[in-house]
């Protein structure tokens, strides 16, 4: 054997009998108990998102803007902090699809901003962003945002008898850290 | 110790050292491998509960179509001298402020003819009939007419929306005891 490889191989053959050994080496004594099982049940975590000032989108008029508040709530019966995101408003025919409701849709700008307020038709703040994760909330925060639905100034004829439904998603999680 | 000792001395330390070093570097790589695991395992262990929300409102557009018109005749003692007309008059639509309308009467007799007729001025919501608007001849003048009638909006945003056509009414033209035609509102 090259002599190189000698405390190479001296070093080999003592961890495996260090691992072996060690293994070999002890002997216990041994006592089972079993502990009854209690119940466990899982926690629960919901908000609530809600108008706290409703739009009235009825009759609408090319170029015309209104306005309402949307509330988000953390319900305060258990425990942690939370965020929340604002998702990207969507206006959808209702009932009846029908060429009237599907050029409405197309032409309503649905903006939810920063704000909780509005003077007017004017919300205040700035447009929120959308999909991006709220500063950390509270247990029992209450936040609101205004939300403004705009009928295009070019809006079409065609529009004339369509429904549509303008929703606004908003997505609460229950984590810490944003 | 002869220099040639010494060397021989000096090439067994040689392998010892190098397989020390080797030794060293799988141990911080096997070290690395175990860090980077549990910091990545670490970082996608998390989780948390979401709840998916979201609130609706229903939306539409203004109806700027007119109220269903109605048809009143002149009163029988004015209508012994002269055809007489009757007067067609409809509600105005609801409009925002700064929007104006201008309507268009349509009248379709019994054979399918169509006219238009506009109110002066345009803007009026009602206007006269006489048996000679509706046909050139009297047999087309005594004839059944179903009109309806249509709005022409500019909002104040520049958009302009004709509205589809209102309720229908009908008139007729009946001959005076004189052989006049007095245009009538049959029910």
């Amino acid at each position: 054997m090259p002599p190189r490889l000698r405390p190479a191989l001296v070093a080999c053959v003592a961890v495996v009998l260090l691992l072996v050994g060690s293994t070999t080496a002890y002997a216990a004594w041994a006592r089972s108990a079993t502990v009854a099982a209690g119940a466990v049940t899982g926690g629960s975590f919901s908000g609530t998102v809600t108008w706290s000032t409703a739009p009235n989108l009825a009759g609408m008029h090319p170029g015309e803007t209104r306005v309402g508040v949307v509330q988000v709530a953390r319900t305060a019966s258990t425990n942690g902090r939370w965020v929340y995101a604002v998702g990207a408003p969507t206006a959808a025919p209702s009932g009846t699809v029908t060429a009237a409701s599907t050029a409405l849709a197309g032409q309503l700008v649905v903006t939810v901003y920063t704000g909780a307020t509005f003077t007017g038709t004017t919300c205040a703040g700035t447009p929120a962003t959308l999909g991006v994760a709220s500063p950390v909330q509270a247990l029992g925060a209450v936040v609101r945002h205004c939300v403004a639905v705009r009928l295009l100034p070019t809006a079409p004829s065609t529009v004339q008898g369509g429904s549509v439904a303008v929703t606004v998603p908003i997505t609460l999680e229950n984590r810490s850290t944003n | 110790m002869s220099s040639r000792d010494e060397r021989a001395g000096g090439r067994a330390a040689m392998p010892v050292a190098r397989a020390a070093r080797r030794a060293v570097r799988n141990a911080v790589g096997v070290l690395s491998v175990v860090l980077a695991m549990v910091l990545v395992g670490s970082g996608t262990a998390w989780a948390w509960w979401t709840d998916a929300r979201s609130v609706a409102s229903a939306a539409t557009a203004i109806d700027i179509r007119p109220g269903t018109p109605t048809c009143t005749p002149k009163p029988d003692e004015s209508s012994d001298i002269a055809d007489s007309p009757a007067t067609i008059a409809w509600a105005p639509p609801a409009l925002p402020a700064g929007a104006t309308a201008t309507y268009t009467v349509t009248a379709v007799s019994d054979t399918n003819v169509t006219r238009t007729f506009t109110p002066s001025p345009a803007s009026t919501p009602s206007l006269l009939l006489y048996p000679a608007n509706v046909g050139s001849s009297t047999a087309d003048r005594l004839r059944l007419q179903t009109l309806t009638v249509t709005a022409t909006v500019t909002f104040p945003g520049g958009a302009v929306w004709t509205s589809p056509p209102s309720g229908s009414v009908k008139a007729q033209a009946v001959r005076s005891f004189f052989f006049f035609l007095n245009m009538g509102c049959p029910a």
